[in-house]
């Protein structure tokens, strides 16, 4: 049967024969390459191109970049710990330390005792007082300091026995600032003059 | 067994020949050696025509296997083997071409006493006389050979030792009948008295008278066929008649030839090989020179060819190139797959890698929110505290301003009130807004009102940057004049 088919092939002229030689590993090749390797390329190309981007995914410093901030942020907080226990501390100081100045504190009786001593200059000082009014403000002012009251004087003396009994009201070992200080010069009697104090302190 | 040694087939036995010693058998026991057969004339058709020697070998086959059928005489029912010689002559070849039928093949050798299974050469006996040529001498003769047989005669024609043509005769069988006398008496006649009338007694001029009349005839046809050849190739003439008849001349043939105009030596073919007889001897000389390369005449009409092994074929060449390639590219294709295998493999490792990567840079992610969660409500704590800090530093830095302020409020008053007193300027009011600012309404004599300004230049070199006065109005001989001072520059 093999041999009769061979037989017929070799019946067959010359350059026929030749023909089937090159036409056979041309066929095999291009089945080979349709069939197989062309998929098989691309396929190639295909996870190439996957290996390529995976690879690049890999060499990402992502994770060393968040383990190193971690790292610094650990660092950070150590540190931020550390400070705060350094502010607390020093919170705790200046707390104590504005809790041992009572004359930040301005109280009914301290104001009294202003007052007191008020007259009691004015008094000395020969000057006379024509009013005194008192006003409670709390207005903020600098830090933890308000503008507690404010106490409005008008008076009447000498010149200089003014300026005398002011620098006594300014004696006060209360956190006091004298303001908006008016005095009426006047040729026929003692000048008049104004002022106001103004008292500040802390919230106990 | 040599390459180079030959078989020859015969009705009784096999020769095997070696080209020094034949041996005889009575099997046909090596089939695998070049066997070789002689096919009796009378099964074989020949036809000779002319055609253009312009035609290739392959075209010239066709050409006669076409002439062999259409004016040869084949049976077109039947199957040949066809072959030919090619004598070129001037402008032209002459063909004469040879076949035999499948059949008479058969019948031939189904005569045998031993099976045939291949026969390489099945050839016409008249071309096996070449091989008596050996030498270049004795190619320098025209020479005719009358080969006399129980079953077949010829006479065969060459012309310098190259076989050009052939005539069948008469064989002894054939006298027998047409003579009526017995075969052996025939050979016996022949062998001993030849032609010869004065060998004849008188009771035997008769049988003689017979024989020359066939014989004369026979010999009429060859000389016909000698003139014939003349005409084409040149053939001077003959010049030694070889009698090829069981080792025996034939006495008084020559007369046969006198008649025209031949005078050729007559001899009886003697050469002999061995016990081989010459006729048989001269077969193994031509099959053995053939096979072994001599460039003698053949004509191949077997139909038992030797079946080539099957890697001689051009399809098994073709399934070998077709396996060969498969096999390079399946082995391509398992190291293409295992590249790619390797590659997926890879490709798989990365993923997981990427993948554990992710799943990690995801929890670092988290954990990182979360410490920088910590981080913020820690700085949000400091920044409090820090806050709370300034409060209190600010508290503590603004407390002993606020104490000095009277001092400063003091001081700035006190300034004032010596340059006033040193000019001995009067003032109607004086207004101090705080420690920075003072506003003074000042009142002079016209003819000192020079003390103003002096009064302000005063202040300006005690260092308060800014001393101005905005409305001086003169009033009664008096002027009044509101001067502002204060410890800054006002822009």
């Amino acid at each position: 049967m093999l041999r009769d088919k061979f037989e017929e092939i070799e019946n067959l002229d010359s350059r026929t024969k030749t023909g089937i030689y090159i036409a056979i590993p041309l066929v095999l090749f291009t089945l080979f390459y349709f069939l197989f390797l062309s998929s098989t390329l691309d396929e190639f190309d295909t996870n190439r191109k996957k290996t390529d981007a995976l690879q690049k995914e890999l060499n990402k410093p992502t994770l060393r970049l968040v383990s190193a901030k971690i790292v610094r942020l650990k660092k950070e907080i150590v540190k931020n710990k550390t400070a705060i226990e350094q502010d607390r501390e020093q919170l705790h100081f200046f707390q104590h330390k504005l809790d041992s100045k009572s004359f930040l504190f301005i109280s009914k009786k301290s104001i009294s005792l202003f007052l007191d001593k008020l007259l009691d200059n004015s008094l000395n000082k020969g000057v006379l007082i024509q009013a005194i009014t008192l006003h409670n403000e709390n207005k903020p002012y600098i830090g933890n300091l308000k503008l507690k009251k404010v106490i409005d004087v008008n008076a009447s003396g000498r010149f200089l026995n003014e300026l005398s009994f002011l620098r006594s009201v300014e004696k006060s070992t209360m956190l006091i600032k004298v303001e908006n200080l008016h005095i009426f010069l006047q040729e026929t009697d003692k000048p008049l003059f104004s002022f106001e104090v103004k008292f500040y302190g802390v919230e106990k | 067994m040599a390459e180079n040694t030959i078989v020859l087939l015969d009705h009784e036995h096999t020769v095997v020949y070696d080209g020094q010693k034949p041996v005889f058998d009575t099997k046909n026991k090596n089939p695998e050696l070049f066997t070789a057969l002689a096919v009796p004339l009378k099964y074989i058709h020949s036809f000779s025509f002319k055609i253009a020697n312009t035609l290739s070998d392959d075209e010239l086959a066709m050409k006669a296997e076409l002439r062999m059928y259409k004016e040869g005489g084949l049976d077109v029912q039947k199957e040949y083997r066809i072959d030919f010689i090619k004598y070129e002559l001037d402008h032209e070849y002459l063909i004469e071409a040879f076949a035999l039928s499948l059949d008479d093949f058969n019948r031939y050798i189904a005569d045998f006493s031993y099976k045939i299974d291949v026969v390489d050469f099945t050839f016409p006996r008249f071309l096996a006389y070449e091989a008596l040529y050996k030498t270049e001498e004795t190619k320098k003769s025209n020479d005719l050979y009358i080969y006399i047989s129980d079953d077949e005669a010829f006479g065969a024609i060459y012309q310098n030792g190259k076989y050009i043509g052939h005539r069948i005769i008469n064989s002894l069988n054939a006298i027998s009948k047409r003579t009526g006398l017995e075969l052996v008496k025939l050979k016996e006649y022949l062998k001993e008295k030849g032609f010869k009338r004065e060998n004849y007694g008188l009771e035997e001029t008769l049988i003689l008278d017979t024989i020359v009349e066939v014989f004369s005839k026979d010999i009429e046809k060859i000389v016909y066929s000698v003139n014939h050849k003349r005409g084409l190739f040149g053939l001077s003439g003959i010049d030694t008649v070889l009698i090829d008849f069981e080792g025996h001349s034939l006495e008084g043939i020559e007369d046969f030839f006198s008649p025209y105009g031949f005078e050729p030596v007559i001899k009886p073919l003697t050469q002999h090989t061995e016990q081989a007889t010459p006729s048989l001897s001269v077969l193994l000389e031509y099959v053995f020179g053939l096979h072994n390369g001599a460039d003698f005449y053949q004509v191949n009409l077997t139909h038992l060819e030797r079946k080539k092994p099957l890697f001689e074929y051009v399809g098994f060449r073709y399934l070998v190139e077709t396996l060969v390639i498969t096999v390079f590219l399946a082995l391509l294709g398992i190291f293409v797959s295992y590249y790619l295998n390797a590659q997926h493999n890879k490709l798989v490792i990365l993923e997981g890698k990427v993948k554990k990567q992710k799943k990690k840079i995801e929890k670092l992610s988290l954990r990182f929110k979360k410490i920088k969660k910590q981080n913020d409500q820690l700085l949000k704590v400091k920044k409090e505290l820090e806050d709370k800090i300034f409060v209190y530093d600010t508290t503590f830095r603004v407390i002993p301003m606020i104490g000095q302020i009277s001092i400063k409020r003091q001081k700035m008053m006190n300034d004032v009130l010596k340059v006033l007193k040193k000019y001995r300027l009067s003032a109607s009011s004086i207004f101090q807004k705080d420690e920075k600012s003072f506003e003074i309404l000042l009142i002079s004599q016209s003819d000192r009102r020079g003390d103003i300004s002096k009064f302000m230049h005063d202040l300006i070199e005690l260092g308060y940057k800014n001393v101005m006065t905005k409305d001086i109005t003169y009033e009664d001989g008096v002027y009044k004049s509101k001067i502002y001072i204060s410890v800054k520059e006002v822009g």
